[in-house]
């Protein structure tokens, strides 16, 4: 599992994921990811087009991050799943409480709006 | 067999039946290290009942793996020959000799032949069978070996509270249940609530270990004994919306559960459900060749308070089979490496099951021998839960 984070316009954090969410994945990245999305006072958005699987412990990561940016009044957004990873998202319902969107123009839109 | 100096290219001589391939080593030196005090040398794997075994290698004692003796290590496994390949540890090193076997010895995943290294933590493959080669600390071992056993009586814990297949009445239950080797934190059940309503659940708490079976036996006893204070059982989504409040993931070590959770009246034979973060549980209908998805989409349990949760009704028909199952069930990476997904899984249900035919006493039993056939060698990385009620 690897990782890589940039600035989306307007300043908002880009984490892009690569890999395989699942156990081992989260385990190899979940302290890196929690201190680049939480190490900073951004709004940011998780680009997931380059993950391969999502299992239950990459779902946990997500809404435990999601949650903590809602705390300090943050946003995150997902975007960019590939098929069998918004088939996930879709059956646990995560849309219900983060933005699910389509492609990083949106997910930057949804940010700076 | 090993031939005493370390150096030789000779080959081991077939004794297997099958096809051999004849290919000679590469001539090369074999670096024999120092052995280090209190290390100790294992070949790890997991026996038919999914427990996991460990034999310890001795210096100059070959050990032969096969499908019979006089291997000392036998795996009744259709692709080991009778006798397939040695193994013989010098000092601190493990090398391995293919015995003419007819699939192969494998280490790492390259075919191997003659007196070929087994590096230390380097996988072994015969057959299905895969054994991992560890060295390690005898105290160190100790220690993981009492967590191992930890797990196992967690294991064997959420199994003793697992309800009896139900035989007789107009709706008949069997199941089939099988930990993976970390153990994770599947619960399901189903009970009557009176003469006229039979309960169906499982759930399914993220990740493995010790502390997901707690979690996953906390849920499965507020269920069981219908222990949520105010709550009507008959209702899935009061059932939903109570558990969502009393399992929040924040007082519960970060952990969520997904869960399907059904009430069908058995004189109608409609059936209340509701599902949060699961897939649907499905079913079977005579003569009808698509499956039938009962689902709902709801949030994953825990994740966040006060939550609604939506339920739906369907209607059943006597014959009908329902199918409640874990993702353990479909989220297998398959022998050629492919991650499955639920629609590779869903043709299996609702096959023509034989006793006879297939080995198994159950269909839920004889689903899981399908997708460990299917699924790469080693115990499967999620628990096996799968649930067949039958409407007669």
């Amino acid at each position: 599992m690897d990782m890589s984070v940039e600035e989306l316009a307007g300043g908002a954090l880009c984490v892009a994921l690569q890999g395989r969410l699942d156990t081992v994945g989260v385990d190899q990245v979940e302290a890196k990811f929690k201190d680049a999305v939480l190490g900073t006072d951004r709004d940011a958005a998780i680009d997931l087009g380059a993950v391969s699987f999502l299992a239950s412990m990459g779902v946990r990561l997500i809404i435990a991050t999601a949650r903590a940016q809602k705390a300090r009044g943050r946003l995150l957004v997902l975007f960019g799943a590939k098929a069998q990873v918004q088939s996930t998202l879709q059956m646990v319902a995560l849309d219900q409480i983060i933005p699910v969107l389509p492609d990083r123009e949106q997910a930057t839109a949804r940010l700076a709006g | 067999m090993i031939p005493p100096e370390p150096d030789s290219t000779r080959f081991a001589p077939p004794e297997d039946d099958g096809e051999r391939t004849m290919i000679r080593a590469p001539r090369s030196r074999i670096t024999v290290a120092a052995p280090r005090e209190g290390w100790v040398h294992y070949l790890v794997y997991t026996d038919e009942s999914g427990a996991v075994q460990r034999h310890r290698l001795r210096p100059n004692e070959p050990v032969r793996i096969g499908r019979r003796a006089p291997a000392e290590l036998v795996f009744k496994d259709g692709e080991v020959s009778g006798l397939h390949c040695e193994l013989m540890l010098r000092a601190d090193e493990l090398l391995v000799s293919d015995r003419g076997s007819t699939n192969g010895t494998f280490v790492d995943g390259k075919r191997v032949y003659a007196h070929e290294p087994v590096p230390h933590g380097g996988v072994l493959q015969v057959g299905k069978q895969i054994l991992k080669h560890e060295f390690r600390d005898e105290h160190e071992l100790a220690q993981s070996q009492e967590l191992d056993r930890d797990l196992a009586r967690a294991s064997h814990y959420v199994q003793s509270l697992l309800p009896q297949p139900l035989t007789r009445g107009p709706v008949q239950v069997q199941w089939h249940y099988q930990p993976s080797a970390r153990v994770g934190g599947d619960a399901f059940g189903y009970h009557h609530l009176d003469e006229h309503h039979l309960v169906l659940y499982l759930a399914d708490v993220s990740g493995h270990g010790v502390g997901a079976a707690m979690h996953g036996v906390a849920v499965f006893n507020a269920l069981r004994q219908q222990s949520l204070v105010g709550v009507d059982f008959a209702d899935p989504s009061q059932v939903l919306s109570k558990l969502n409040d009393q399992f929040p993931m924040d007082s519960h070590g970060g952990m969520f559960f997904t869960i399907w959770y059904g009430v069908l009246d058995l004189r109608t034979l409609v059936i209340d459900f509701a599902a949060a973060g699961q897939h649907p549980a499905y079913v079977s209908r005579p003569g009808q060749p698509a499956l039938l998805p009962l689902v709902t989409r709801n949030l994953v349990i825990g994740a966040m308070p006060g939550m609604p949760f939506t339920a739906s009704r369907a209607q059943l028909l006597r014959g009908d089979r329902l199918y409640l199952f874990s993702d353990g069930v479909f989220e297998i990476v398959t022998r050629d490496g492919r991650t499955w997904q639920i629609d590779d899984f869903l043709p299996m249900m609702g096959q023509p099951h034989d006793p006879a035919i297939h080995g198994a006493a159950t269909e839920a039993e004889h689903l899981y021998r399908m997708v460990r056939g299917l699924a790469r060698p080693g115990p499967l990385d999620d628990d096996f839960s799968m649930v067949v009620a039958q409407i007669v």
